[in-house]
C-alpha cells in the first residue's frame, strides 16, 4: 500500500475533521442542537488518522478518505441546513455513508477469515453476497432506529414512506459501490496479502485469534 | 413431504389474497425443502429443521382465525394494530429459518464455510434483508390505496404512513434477536451435521 496515498489520505482526513469541528464551534450559538452531532462528525474524521499513529490498524487509503469525506459531509449538512436545502443532499451522504459501511464489513469479513484457522471461508461470491447482507441489516436497523427515535422523542428524522425507501436504495446502490470496490482491490491478491497491509496491533491480533496470532495462511 | 405440502398451501393463499411478500417466502421454503432431494445432495435438512419450518404456516392460520375472536386489528401500537405486527412477527421467524437452511445449503454444498455462529448471523442478515423488501411492497399498496407516502402528502408531522411501512423491520428487529439468542444458546457445542440427516436417516 502506498505510504504517500496514506499520507495525502491523512492530511485530508485530518484537514476536514478539524475544519469541521472549528465551524461546529465557531455556529455554535445558531446551530446549538446538531453542534454536538456535527462535532462529533468532526471528530470521526479524525479516527483512521489516530488508530494510524497509535499502530491500532492502518486502513486503505481510500477508505480513510470516504469515512472522513462520508462524516464531514453530514456535519456540514447539520451545519448548514443542507439536508433541508438541497433536496439530493440526504441521498449522497447515504450512499456514500453505506459505501463505507460496506468496506468496513469486507475488512472485517476477510480478517475473519485470515485468522479463524480454516473454520470459516468467506472467498468469492460468499463473501461479496456476506459483505450485502450484513450492510443491508445495518442499513434496516438505522431506519428501525430512526423511526423509534421519532415515536420515542417526537422527533422528526423520517419524513415519509417514500425518504425512507429512498434511503434503502442509495443504502443499497453503496453497498453495490463497496462490493465493486472490493472486487477491485482484491484483484492479484490474495485475503493475507490484503490483510498483512492493516498492520493489525499484536495485541488486538492475538485478542481476535485467542492465541499467538496463528493464521490460516 | 407434510412442510411441501404446508408450505405450498400458503402459497396458493398468498396468491389469492395478493400478498406477494408471503408468496415468495413460502416458494423459497418449497425449494429449499425439495432440492436436496432433487438434487442428490446426500444429505437432507434433519426432522426439527424441517418442523420449524411448518411452524409459521400454522401459526399464521391460528393467528388469522384468532383475529375473529379476539380483534387483534382493534389494538393499536404505534399507530399499527397489533394483527399487524403479529404477521410480520411470524414472517420473521419465517425468513429466520429459511435463512438457516440456506446456510446450511451453503456451507455444505456452495464452499462458504461458517460455524454455527456465523450460520446465525447469516439467517439474522437474510431475515433483516427480506424485511427491508417487504417495505417496497408495502410501500407500493400503500401508494396504490392512494395513502400519503411522499413528503408533499404531509401537512403536520402526524406522519402516521411511516408507522405502516415500519412494521415490518420493527417485528423483525426483535423476533431476530430472539431467535439469534436461542439458536446461539441451542447451537453452543453442536457439530453442524446436528442440522442434517444423511440418505439412510431421511
Amino acid at each position: 500500500m502506498s505510504t504517500k496515498a496514506s499520507s495525502v489520505a491523512d492530511v485530508l482526513s485530518v484537514f476536514l475533521g478539524i475544519a469541521l469541528m472549528a465551524i461546529s464551534i465557531i455556529a455554535a450559538g445558531s446551530v446549538s442542537r446538531t453542534f454536538f452531532t456535527s462535532f462529533f462528525c468532526g471528530a470521526v474524521c479524525l479516527v483512521p488518522y489516530l488508530l494510524r499513529r497509535a499502530r491500532v490498524i492502518e486502513l486503505p487509503a481510500m477508505l480513510t478518505f470516504v469515512i472522513a469525506l462520508a462524516s464531514a459531509l453530514h456535519g456540514i449538512g447539520l451545519v448548514t441546513d443542507a439536508y433541508t436545502t438541497l433536496s439530493y443532499y440526504d441521498t449522497i451522504t447515504h450512499t456514500l455513508s453505506s459505501t463505507v459501511i460496506g468496506l468496513l464489513v469486507f475488512y472485517a469479513l476477510i480478517c475473519v477469515q485470515h485468522y479463524a484457522g480454516g473454520r470459516v471461508n468467506f472467498t468469492g461470491r460468499g463473501l461479496a453476497l456476506f459483505t450485502a447482507l450484513i450492510t443491508l441489516t445495518f442499513s434496516v436497523y438505522w431506519e428501525v432506529m430512526e423511526f423509534s427515535s421519532d415515536e420515542l422523542t417526537g422527533s422528526m428524522t423520517q419524513y415519509s414512506p417514500y425518504d425512507t425507501l429512498t434511503d434503502l436504495v442509495c443504502d443499497s446502490v453503496g453497498t453495490f459501490i463497496a462490493s465493486i470496490w472490493a472486487g477491485f482491490t482484491m484483484r492479484g491478491r490474495t485475503i493475507a496479502d490484503a490483510v498483512e497491509e492493516l498492520n493489525i496491533n499484536e495485541k488486538l491480533r492475538r485478542t481476535a485469534t485467542g492465541d499467538a496470532g496463528d493464521s490460516d495462511e | 413431504m407434510s412442510s411441501v405440502a404446508l408450505s405450498a398451501v400458503l402459497a396458493v393463499i398468498a396468491f389469492l389474497y395478493h400478498d406477494w411478500m408471503w408468496l415468495i417466502i413460502d416458494i423459497i421454503c418449497v425449494v429449499l425443502l425439495v432440492l436436496p432431494h432433487v438434487r442428490e445432495l446426500g444429505y437432507y435438512y434433519n426432522r426439527n429443521i424441517a418442523g420449524m419450518t411448518m411452524l409459521a404456516p400454522v401459526l399464521a392460520l391460528a393467528l388469522h382465525v384468532a383475529n375473529y375472536y379476539l380483534s387483534f386489528e382493534a389494538e393499536l401500537f404505534w399507530q399499527v394494530n397489533l394483527y399487524t405486527y403479529l404477521t410480520s412477527a411470524i414472517q420473521a421467524y419465517q425468513c429466520f429459518i429459511l435463512g438457516f437452511m440456506l446456510a446450511i445449503l451453503m456451507d455444505r454444498s456452495f464452499n462458504l464455510v461458517m460455524t454455527i455462529p456465523w450460520m446465525v448471523v447469516f439467517a439474522l442478515t437474510f431475515a433483516m434483508t427480506l424485511s427491508a423488501l417487504d417495505m417496497f411492497f408495502t410501500f407500493g399498496v400503500l401508494y396504490a390505496e392512494g395513502y400519503p407516502v411522499f413528503n408533499s402528502d404531509f401537512y403536520d408531522t402526524d406522519r402516521y404512513t411511516n408507522s405502516i411501512l415500519m412494521a415490518t423491520p420493527v417485528a423483525s428487529t426483535v423476533v431476530t434477536a430472539v431467535l439469534t439468542v436461542l439458536m446461539m444458546i441451542r447451537g453452543r457445542g453442536k457439530d453442524k451435521d446436528f442440522f442434517i440427516a444423511g440418505e439412510a436417516d431421511a
